[in-house]
């Protein structure tokens, strides 16, 4: 199986996987927001599929990846080339809590770096050391992801591979 | 001060009148903007704020044509954007100077007329390729990339144009040497400078308010349009640079959004005081020549985007496809017309040649697009009949 990703000036993005049976399956990606999905034979004849609004193609995207992203997850992610950043929520138990940025020092044993603290009444952008974690705070990491990796397997229950 | 209210609510009236006639009927709009300026020419003068606004339409028009142009296709698909990009080229290209020579024109008007057969519009193809469903099919990425090729030639073709204009009817080989150096020295300049302050240039214009970036950016664009100028480009030419080096930052989303409706008003602006220069009179004059133009034009087109379909690998059906893609016609055409006009012989009619041809070609060309399926069935079974 193989993904090809072309742009289409003006159009959008253009996705094709190659699939059993010599045929490919096309998505297009509009620029406005939309979804076209289309079957193509080995001959190029083009059967469309379906249209998607942004909202029904993140729903169907989150039913076809069996549910891994979802709003409820405690931890979600997102990967750039070398790096990712992760929304790490704590737990009631992680170690973490009622310490304060400076006195985890999570940099130092793990590598990632803490970017934001999200809370309900307020979130924090580029916390300050003497900002001091809270059950339900949902932390925001950049790091590689062995960095975050360790993170977790220090601080949460939550590492991959569980 | 009413006079003038009154006059451009009569004429943005007319012109949306004529947006909405264009979306019910699914076709491109310039040329409903052109028949409006037709029709009203009659009743209304265009005045020098009408004819100002619409210099800055072509201004916009061009910015967001270099702010949309895809330097990561051409990275990504060299060989079809250059293969197919050339064929259409050579097909379309020098046609239009031997149907000039044929027709006794100036080397400037058959330059020109070279252009109005040439160029189409990538803007009014990419809007045919999504209303008709086609973004999924395979051969829809090469005729994106003809256009991207033909966005880049636009920009070449009114720089090499403008020189042309300027330098008058006696050109001297030193004279235009001059020009087309002091223009290299002035895009290389540009691109340098944009490259080495990249950074800055994106603080200095992205602000968080609405407002700011609003007019720093049309400072901006203005300001790289009136130094082209001064270089010896054209505005144009200058406002597709800027659309380069902005559409290279981070910005291009935001600027495109920002600049959208003032793209729309002045642009609808330019085709419409087009129009009301013609002449209902002398256009019926040139339908003629015109609709052999036509037939020219539609010929050239086709066939030209058969072959480079072929050549980038296509099967003859989807090559047929791409080659009818390509006819659909707009703005560009008419931009070259008024500069034309500038320097075209009294008998020529370049003007009213060109905005025949763009009638024709902008309702044939994307019903052509649209039924090239049964065209092409409608083709095979012929063959098939004659075979047999």
């Amino acid at each position: 199986m193989a993904t090809h990703e072309t742009e289409l000036p003006g159009v959008g993005i253009k996705y094709s996987i190659d699939i059993e049976t010599d045929e490919q399956l096309v998505i297009v990606e509009h620029r406005v927001g939309h979804w076209e999905l289309a079957r193509v034979d080995s001959e190029g004849k083009t059967t469309p599929l379906l249209q998607l609004q942004s909202k029904e193609a993140t729903e169907l995207g989150r039913i076809l990846s069996r549910g891994e992203v979802t709003q409820e997850d405690p931890r979600k992610r997102m990967l750039f080339e070398e790096f990712g950043i992760e929304w790490v929520k704590l737990e009631q138990d992680s170690p973490l809590v009622g310490l304060t940025l400076q006195n985890a020092e999570i940099r130092a044993r793990t590598g990632a770096s803490v970017i934001a603290v999200l809370r309900p009444e307020g979130s924090i952008p580029s916390p300050a050391p003497d900002t001091r974690f809270r059950a339900g705070d949902t932390l925001v990491l950049i790091g590689h992801p062995d960095q975050v990796e360790r993170f977790l397997g220090t601080f949460t229950n939550l590492s991959s591979g569980t | 001060m009413e006079g003038h209210l009154f006059q451009f609510a009569v004429l943005f009236g007319v012109l949306g009148l004529a947006a909405v006639v264009s979306i019910s009927l699914r076709l491109p709009v310039v040329p409903l903007y052109i028949g409006a300026g037709v029709v009203l020419g009659g009743l209304l003068e265009p005045n020098d704020i009408v004819r100002f606004l619409g210099s800055l339409g072509v201004v916009f028009l061009l910015f967001s044509l270099g702010l949309e142009f895809s330097q990561e296709s051409v990275a990504r698909a060299p060989k079809r954007f250059l293969r197919a990009g050339s064929l259409d080229f050579l097909f379309n290209f020098p046609i239009g100077i031997l149907v000039g020579l044929a027709l006794g024109w100036s080397w400037i008007e058959c330059f020109c007329l070279a252009g109005v057969l040439y160029m189409s519009s990538s803007a009014v193809v990419s809007k045919c390729v999504v209303d008709f469903g086609r973004a999924t099919r395979p051969e829809t990425e090469t005729i994106l990339s003809i256009m991207v090729f033909e966005d880049l030639a636009i920009a070449v073709y009114l720089a090499v144009l403008n020189a042309l204009i300027t330098g008058g009817p006696e050109l001297t080989a030193a004279g235009t040497g001059l020009q087309i150096l002091k223009a290299a020295l002035f895009v290389l300049l540009l691109i340098l400078l944009a490259r080495r302050y990249q950074a800055p240039l994106e603080r200095l214009i992205s602000h968080r308010s609405e407002e700011a970036f609003t007019l720093v950016l049309f400072a901006f664009v203005l300001l790289v349009a009136s130094s082209a100028i001064a270089a010896g480009l054209s505005e144009a030419v200058g406002a597709f640079l800027a659309g380069l080096v902005i559409g290279s930052t981070q910005l291009k989303e935001r600027a495109a959004r920002t600049l959208f409706p003032f793209q729309t008003l002045f642009a609808a602006l330019f085709f419409v005081s087009f129009g009301m220069g013609l002449e209902l009179r002398s256009m019926v004059d040139v339908l003629v020549p015109a609709l052999l133009l036509v037939l020219i034009g539609f010929g050239t087109k086709v066939l030209g985007g058969f072959l480079a379909g072929r050549a980038v690998g296509h099967p003859p059906y989807q090559a047929a496809v791409v080659g009818l893609s390509l006819v659909p016609k707009g703005e560009f055409s008419i931009l070259i017309a008024a500069l034309a006009a500038t320097v075209a012989q009294p008998g020529s009619n370049i003007e009213a040649l060109t905005a025949v041809y763009v009638f024709a070609l902008s309702i044939i060309g994307p019903i052509g697009m649209r039924e090239a399926d049964r065209i092409w069935a409608f083709l095979a079974t012929k063959t098939r009949k004659s075979e047999a």
